[in-house]
């Protein structure tokens, strides 16, 4: 695969810049084989002033899909230092002298820290369980929810009756019987006038 | 997966600079079921987020450390 241009290039100087390789080797490499071949490909790496910061070796595992004949390989990954102008032809000198299944060259962006494969997956397994303990918690949570019912609604605080004001205390209540006997004798005055329209002969109703 | 309910992304922080394709933990969770990269309507991401994304996402396919398709 082409080394990408589009990421951040970290300068170490002009012309040397730090890359990482990732190498798929078959599975059934004895022990011997497969250190010699990484032996290989240090060599090839540290040409031309070329250095390996680090490595990582995985166990053979399973690929998510069939490449060729291999369903399992060892990933092998490299983080390293290397001229610009000369990696072109390493990455020929990989493809078609070293043997490999698959190779991934890719150019690391600034301040790279290099984390292998083993160290995330690593770091995967504690963030799992501590989603899964996450996702208990609040399912039981909502489990409680469920089998508690619900706890019975407050009472709602009583209305204060308001207290009529007693005689004694207030004097105003004068004031008020007094405005009540008019209207009886403005119903009296209406009533007369009533009477007075109804027995008027000259209207007609 | 990520999805619209939730899609104000928690990971935006860890691919600020650079996502790696070897952490297949995170590749995976901007992944759909069927192993399609999950679109930003859904993953919640900034656009350069998004990018970086992908990139990891067809990086670690290419290395047959996740699938192509489901």
């Amino acid at each position: 695969m082409a080394v990408s241009s589009k990421e951040v290039q970290s300068s170490v100087s002009e012309d040397v810049r730090e890359y990482e390789l990732m190498v798929i080797l078959p599975p059934d490499l004895t022990e011997t084989d497969l250190k010699a071949k990484i032996h290989d490909l240090q060599e090839a790496l540290s040409q031309n002033g070329g250095k390996v910061l680090h490595e990582e070796v995985t166990p053979v595992r399973n690929l998510a899909y069939r490449i060729g004949k291999y369903d399992r390989a060892t990933y092998v990954t490299f983080h390293f230092s290397f001229a610009i102008d000369s990696v072109q032809e390493l990455e020929k000198l990989i493809r078609i002298e070293m043997g490999v299944v698959r190779h991934l060259l890719v150019t690391c962006p600034k301040n790279y820290s290099f984390k292998g494969l083993l160290a995330y997956e690593e770091e995967a397994e504690t963030l799992r369980l501590k989603e899964a303990e996450e996702k208990k918690a609040k399912d039981n949570e909502d489990m409680d929810r469920r089998n508690n019912p619900r706890p019975a609604p407050k009472p709602r605080p009583e209305k204060q009756i308001e207290v009529a004001p007693s005689a004694a205390n207030v004097s105003p209540a004068p004031v008020v019987a007094a405005p009540k006997i008019e209207p009886k004798a403005d119903l009296s005055k209406v009533d007369e006038q009533l009477k007075a329209i109804l027995d008027n002969p000259d209207i007609s109703l | 997966m990520a999805t619209y309910q939730n899609r104000k992304n928690q990971f935006v922080d860890q691919i600020q600079t650079f996502a790696d394709y070897k952490n297949i933990w995170l590749v995976r969770k901007f992944v759909s079921q069927w192993g399609r990269i999950v679109p930003r309507y859904y993953s919640g991401l900034p656009v350069q987020g998004q990018k970086r994304i992908a990139l990891a996402v067809k990086r670690a396919r290419f290395m047959a450390l996740i699938p192509f398709v489901k």
